[in-house]
């Protein structure tokens, strides 16, 4: 008998939860069954909760005070003489052949755009660290948990890359380009943009969050990591980090993100609409029936290229609600406006903000069942873009082989 | 809220605009009082870009999209568009070469010009394909054509942009603020746009035409490097020494790189 009451127990607590769990999906799906009832109503249902992130910490003081110290001595050394900085063109010629045959650049691929970056002499760099504790402790963390993808001296070539199927290839940080970032198009991120990345991670690609490391060792990396974005200046002869706001004009106040407007039937339309008129289908979208359909290009393609000339595999797939640098409306927003300066995604800041977020909106859209649905009708009043390529063909994706 | 920010904006660019012309006057006006060298407009270099090497055939481009889909751009054209490249004459001339001195210029500031430099989106083609733009000068991208392009700057020393340009939609513009080497653009949805600008930090440059020709105006007198460059064949340094009158004549001959 006894043997029996525990299971009895257990089936009993099983059923409850079931009930409480309908309960709540019934009481979950009540603005889903209103939504497509009535239309005007909804407005305030929609309204998705607050997403924006957390305001980003600060770097520590000490931490700051660390890199300034680095600049002004990577500054000193460039004017003295920039020789010591610069690898010797035997080391230069070697460093060279070790990245191609260890970073997935294709053999076709010219690789002499990067002399510039590989010029600098990464172990020149590191010797300016003396004294500076929060570099050398990003140094010895770096070590320890980023080489083996970003490589050693960080240029992207970790030993994980000679086996590479995941997708994009680590970054190199000798370029200081970074996709998510809250600043405009070709500038560097901020500090706390780099800190969200390792805090987060990227989404769906083989970069975790760092969570679990302490915020001061975060803080580390961050400017350990700034002070790889040095290159070769052949234009001047000095060698210059990307992240000194003294030279040239690649750093930049981050972009202010309002208030997310009301998500509305005609904000999710807008957005279909702007999807097709600004090109996004282009890129994000593989069926033309759905303008964000199954949605990415893949492969058989060779212009699509990252910083360091490898390829880029395909198109984001909008619809499965992986993004790299989050879902959140905040996260669509700014990627929208300062475009990812890697990969051929430009830059949307030059339309108007409303647009943006109607964009965004739109795009939310596909994958949260409880958002408005843009009718397909709406596709009729997105302007020009005339298309020879379809006049009866049938089906996009089977005109290239068909018409060759 | 949103209408102040635009307003504010708006100001802004006016101000800015302003500003730059003002700046770019008064900077004109500076060089011109201090010009102490003889700046004779009828003292030039000039010269002819020759190619040596088999001629070859400039193949038709694949106006293809990623995916292999047929693009828009074949409606706008009759005949097959042939690859820009690498343009040789009958006579083996070589277009598309910018020529600019690198060394033996004066550290001065040097007017702005007043009239923009144009990239032109025509029929699926950059237009021009090289081009010169002073620091300082306007840039302006157009979309003549009924389909979105996209402008992509592979630029180093200033920052890079990418912008997206739909039919109809208005000029798009830049201005660079310091001087770079050849910096690559072009457009991801259709990739066979390619074209080239240098930003120069004086108005001593040319492209050469179809015919290999070139001709900068009003060197002052002295030595200086002479370069050319051409996006297949590389770079070519020549030193020469510009007298007060007459023109000075300068020969480029490009080879194969894979020779």
């Amino acid at each position: 008998m006894r043997n029996l009451v525990s299971p009895l127990l257990s089936i009993t607590a099983l059923l409850i939860a079931i009930a409480v769990g309908v309960l709540h999906f019934t009481s979950d799906s009540g603005p889903n069954s209103a939504s497509n009832s009535s239309t005007s109503q909804t407005a305030e249902l929609y309204q998705p909760a607050l997403e924006h992130d957390p305001p980003t910490p600060q770097p520590p003081e000490s931490a700051i005070r660390d890199f300034d110290t680095f600049l002004d001595r990577l500054r000193e050394a460039s004017q003295n003489s920039v020789t010591s900085l610069v690898l010797h063109k035997d080391a230069l010629v070697r460093a060279e052949q070790v990245f191609r045959e260890s970073a997935g650049v294709p053999d076709n691929v010219p690789i002499e755009m990067h002399s510039p970056f590989f010029t600098v002499d990464p172990e020149a760099i590191f010797a300016l660290y003396f004294d500076l504790p929060t570099l050398e402790r990003g140094l010895g963390l770096f070590q320890q948990h980023c080489s083996q993808c970003h490589g050693p001296y960080g240029r992207g070539n970790g030993s994980a890359t000679q086996r590479w199927y995941t997708g994009n290839f680590p970054r190199n940080f000798w370029y200081g380009k970074f996709k998510n970032r809250s600043t405009e198009y070709g500038t560097v991120p901020t500090d706390g943009d780099l800190y969200r990345t390792l805090t987060r991670g990227l989404y769906g690609s083989t970069m975790p969050p760092f969570r679990h490391l302490s915020a001061e060792d975060r803080w580390s990396l961050v400017e350990f990591i700034k002070s790889l974005a040095g290159f070769y200046d052949d234009y001047d002869e000095t060698v210059v980090n990307r992240f000194d706001s003294d030279i040239g004009n690649w750093s930049a106040a981050p972009l202010e993100i309002g208030e997310e407007p009301t998500v509305t039937l005609e904000s999710v339309t807008r957005g279909r609409i702007l999807f097709i008129e600004q090109g996004c289908v282009k890129c994000h979208q593989s069926n033309k029936s759905k303008p964000v359909g199954l949605a990415r290009w893949e492969g058989g393609f060779d212009s699509w290229l990252d910083e360091m000339n490898r390829p880029i595999e395909h198109s984001r797939d909008l619809t499965n609600q992986v993004f790299r640098s989050g879902a959140a409306s905040s996260d669509l927003f700014r990627i929208i406006s300062g475009g990812p300066t890697i990969g051929p995604m430009p830059s949307y800041l030059n339309i108007a903000e409303e647009k943006r977020w109607d964009l965004v909106h739109y795009v939310q859209s596909v994958f949260k069942p409880d958002y408005p649905q843009a009718p397909a009708t709406a596709d009729a009043q997105a302007n020009p873009p005339k298309t020879g390529d379809d006049n009866g063909t049938g089906a996009p994706g089977g005109v290239g082989s068909a018409e060759k | 809220m949103r209408c102040s920010r635009a307003k504010a904006i708006a100001t802004l660019t006016v101000c800015t605009l302003l500003g730059l012309t003002l700046a770019g006057q008064h900077r004109g006006a500076d060089a011109d009082d201090k010009s102490d060298e003889t700046t004779d407009d009828n003292a030039s270099v000039v010269g002819v870009v020759k190619f040596d090497g088999e001629r070859l055939k400039r193949k038709p481009l694949v106006l293809r999209e990623k995916g292999g889909k047929l693009s828009d751009c074949h409606i706008l054209h009759d005949n097959p568009l042939l690859d820009e490249s690498r343009i040789v004459s009958a006579k083996g001339e070589l277009a598309n070469v910018f020529i600019y001195v690198k060394k033996g210029l004066k550290k001065k500031i040097y007017p702005i010009p007043k009239s923009p430099a144009l990239l032109n989106q025509e029929k699926c083609m950059f237009r021009p394909r090289v081009q010169g733009i002073q620091v300082g000068q306007e840039f302006l991208m157009r979309n003549s054509d009924p389909m979105t392009h996209n402008v992509r700057s592979f630029a180093r020393r200033n920052r890079a942009f990418n912008v997206a340009q739909p039919a109809k939609s208005p000029d798009r513009d830049r201005v660079f603020t310091r001087g770079e080497g050849a910096v690559k653009l072009q457009c991801d949805i259709h990739p066979w746009m390619k074209a080239y600008y240098f930003v120069m930090e004086h108005p001593y440059f040319a492209v050469t035409n179809e015919k290999g020709q070139f001709k900068i105006n009003g060197l002052p007198t002295g030595e200086y490097t002479l370069v050319a460059w051409h996006e297949e064949y590389g770079e070519q340094k020549v030193e020469i020494t510009v007298a007060a009158t007459g023109s000075t004549d300068v020969g480029f001959t490009f080879e194969d790189k894979a020779k």
